[in-house]
């Protein structure tokens, strides 16, 4: 008998059959219906819906966007980026989240379409893994990618991995249900608190200074382990600024700063990243907002609680430092 | 590219549909262009090596058979010894033998200069190497024919399910496969599925989810105590276990679905109730290299007691030092050399006394051992080992709660396949469960592995 025909009768075999149903079983009541990737609030898919639902939702007519990773979540402060451009309470809507990204940017904005092509401007932040194409793809990837995606963001393991998950949903899914089975053990499923400004909290504090020293390797290392070139993040990038400019927006893109020990580190451990990402940031036009080096716009160590968030005093002077950006480049036009 | 990665999955697909179309040499030309594929995956920069090494044995045992003259077989046999071991000394041993210079230059009060040599360790080369020199002397011993198929002979130093780490086969058994068609039978598939399932749960679920906890310990034994360091060290065994034992499921399953059978390589060496017992089960295909090309052509037992002893020791101290260029795994080896020879006197007045209470002793104090001598394998220094030693011994309480519930729930994953396959005395043991028991065991393993995977991690012997 020929192998496929063996392979054929085996999988015919009862145990086999018993054993592909309950995995079907898995794939169907599980990892396909929408509600498992909502269940837990705090996991990187369900974060999305806590986005949706108690911000998006709940604005009523948001003139600035901000999106991007959790590093522009915490430097710029809708109200301090409202008070310093003159705007209504409101106007500004800052949807970061951690380890967000631009395929994150793009999808929420598909999704809330209606709502956030009111607005005039969209600020995006960018991130120097951004360039990474070893990066591991999110749960939001795992969730939202569909197939074309998957295939022309990622190249190598990580393309076919994304194919296999985009399949067989439970590869997919493993993340999320790995943690929602967590979250029913521990019998408490805990939800994303949010700042009076709006904005996700994730941390129990938002201290208003931080750490003189800390240790940016850790970070760092993680950001560029296996580095090389990946230009799937940029090509979701593009695809956000088309869609939201045929909208009628304005789109900025944003730097947040660094730490110079961060970037430092960078320039010495990862120079083949740090090259990449210099050669990107010179190729725009017109220059990212913001800023770089921590040092060059007046921020100090302390101005941060780790290699990149800014504490909330770094974050007033971050915004204020926008609105001059934005006042300077001639933001609001019309 | 790793068993455990999606592109291994895709690149197994395609070679198991390709395979069964070809007859006998298009087998072999397609194992050979897999393997090699496999390989270069890593780096292509070491197929050369891979293909040299290949050449010589091949042209070597070739001369070596041709030839009855005792002076001329034994130049071609230094010939193969020289060239295999001069590329695992050069690649694995020179830095590690260049820096232990420097540190006793440094210790004679001395000011050397420290050269950075930079030289990459080709993955699978401890494997490979063991491999073609088995042949050659087996040749030599005329144990085994030389072979006249190139093609068959380079399958059988690249078969990529256990090239790079093992099982370490011999010639007398794995080349004979290749002369002959391949047709897996039912069972061949389903056991060799079964097989890889089996190694992916045990390297995944088990080894992979354990390895955070390790790290962690071993990374900083300060700020453990000594019941959690305890913990630590068990976890590792576990580890350990589960990552190679899981690497040798997996091979072998591959293999068998290809219709080439793999010989066993672990044999629940846990259950042993003595070091000697240990070594009969844990990594066998190295072991019994060790034993064939090492131990007994040293004199083996037959010098009587001390040579014995001797013999054990320098054979355990070099098995140690295959593991690794570095001195914790001398020590290693050295631990379990002492060992052997320790249980070896013991046992020499001493017969085997039934009972269970002995046997539970016996296991307890194996397992201690083993254990102990895990530290040294796992620390990266000798100074860390002592680190972990000076707090295994300091003896302060305070267990930790997540890491004693990652290790019970360890050794009951590894126990609901060990058990079974140990009392059957068979590996595949799951096959005779009632179908249902069966299918539930398989979505489970399947769902566990799943569940449980994170980024593929490579296997730990592969820097081996």
């Amino acid at each position: 008998m020929p192998t496929a025909a063996r392979l054929r009768s085996l999988l015919r075999g009862k145990a086999t059959r018993l054993c592909l149903a309950l995995l079907l079983l898995v794939e169907l009541g599980v990892a396909r219906p929408d509600w498992l990737w909502r269940l837990v609030p705090r996991s990187g898919a369900g974060i999305v819906d806590v986005l949706e639902t108690r911000v998006i939702a709940r604005a009523e007519a948001p003139q600035i966007i901000v999106m991007g990773s959790s590093r522009v979540r915490d430097a710029l402060s809708p109200r301090d980026l409202e008070r310093a451009l003159r705007l209504p309470t409101g106007a500004v809507l800052n949807l970061g989240l951690t380890s967000g990204t631009p395929f994150d940017a793009v999808t929420l904005y598909r999704r809330n379409r209606a709502k956030l092509r009111t607005a005039r401007l969209l600020l995006v932040g960018l991130e120097d893994w951004y360039l990474n194409g070893a990066m591991a793809p999110t749960e939001r990837d795992r969730r939202f990618a569909d197939l074309s995606e998957r295939w022309s963001d990622w190249d190598g393991e990580l393309r076919l991995s994304l194919l296999l998950g985009y399949v067989w949903r439970t590869y997919d899914a493993r993340d999320v249900i790995r943690e929602t089975l967590q979250a029913l053990a521990r019998r408490r499923v805990r939800d994303v608190p949010l700042a009076p400004d709006g904005r996700l909290l994730w941390r129990a504090d938002e201290p208003q200074t931080g750490p003189v020293d800390v240790d940016v390797l850790a970070e760092l290392d993680g950001f560029f382990r296996d580095d090389r070139p990946g230009l799937g993040r940029r090509a979701q990038l593009a695809r956000l600024i088309a869609l939201a400019q045929a909208d009628g927006l304005e789109v900025r893109l944003l730097r947040v700063p660094w730490r110079d020990a961060y970037l430092d580190a960078r320039h010495t451990r990862h120079p083949a990243a740090d090259a990449r990402w210099r050669a990107w940031i010179d190729s725009l036009t017109p220059p990212p907002l913001g800023a770089e080096r921590a040092s060059a716009v007046g921020l100090l160590p302390t101005d941060f609680v780790d290699y990149g968030h800014l504490a909330g005093r770094g974050a007033t002077l971050f915004a204020s430092l926008i609105a001059d950006q934005l006042r300077t480049s001639g933001w609001p036009a019309r | 590219m790793l068993f455990h990665s999606p592109t291994f999955f895709v690149f197994f697909a395609v070679v198991l549909l390709l395979y069964r179309r070809l007859g006998l040499a298009g087998q072999n030309h397609l194992s050979l262009v897999a393997s090699y594929v496999f390989f270069g995956w890593w780096d292509w920069r070491f197929l050369g090596l891979l293909a040299f090494s290949t050449a010589v044995d091949f042209l070597v045992a070739q001369r070596i058979e041709a030839t009855d003259d005792a002076a001329r077989r034994k130049r071609w046999l230094w010939v193969s010894l020289g060239v295999n071991l001069g590329l695992l000394a050069f690649f694995k041993y020179v830095g590690f033998f260049v820096d232990s210079a420097v540190d006793l230059l440094l210790a004679l009060g001395l000011t050397p200069h420290r050269p950075v040599l930079g030289i990459l360790l080709p993955i699978g080369i401890s494997f490979y190497t063991f491999q073609t020199m088995a042949y050659t002397i087996d040749v030599y011993r005329r144990r085994t024919p030389a072979t006249r198929d190139p093609v068959a002979f380079a399958v059988y130093v690249a078969w990529f399910p256990q090239l790079v780490a093992g099982p370490i086969e011999r010639a007398d058994r794995l080349l004979p496969q290749f002369s002959e068609r391949r047709l897996p039978t039912r069972h061949q598939l389903g056991s060799g599925a079964l097989l890889m399932l089996i190694g992916y749960f045990r390297k995944v679920a088990i080894a992979d989810t354990v390895a955070p906890h390790v790290d962690r310990i071993f990374s900083d034994p300060g700020s453990a105590s000594s019941l959690g360091i305890a913990l630590g060290v068990v976890l590792f065994a576990l580890q350990i276990y589960g990552d190679f034992a899981g690497y040798s499921d997996i091979a072998r399953g591959a293999s068998r679905m290809l219709g080439v059978e793999l010989m066993q390589n672990f044999e629940h060496p846990y259950f042993s109730t003595s070091i000697t017992e240990f070594w009969r089960r844990w990594h066998v295909s190295l072991s019994s290299w060790l034993r064939d090309y090492l131990y007994i052509p040293l004199g083996g037992n037959r010098g009587g007691p001390v040579k014995t002893y001797r013999n054990l020791m320098l054979t355990m101290l070099l098995g140690g030092l295959w593991h690794g260029a570095g001195w914790n795994f001398v020590i290693w080896g050295g631990l379990h050399g002492g060992a052997l020879a320790v249980h070896k006197l013991w046992r020499r007045d001493r017969p085997a006394a039934p009972g269970r209470a002995r046997a539970i002793a016996s296991w307890a104090g194996t397992m201690a051992l083993v254990c102990l001598a895990w530290i040294f394998f796992r620390a990266h220094s000798f100074s860390e080992a002592m680190a972990v030693l000076g707090g295994l011994f300091a003896f302060t309480g305070g267990l930790p709660g997540g890491t004693a519930l990652v290790a019970v729930a360890a050794v009951g994953a590894l126990l609901v396949i060990d058990v079974p396959q140990f009392r059957r005395g068979e590996h595949e043991a799951i096959l005779r469960w009632p179908w249902w028991v069966r299918g539930v065991t398989y979505a489970g393993l399947v769902l566990a592995t799943l569940l449980l995977s994170g980024s593929p991690s490579p296997f730990i012997y592969f820097q081996f």
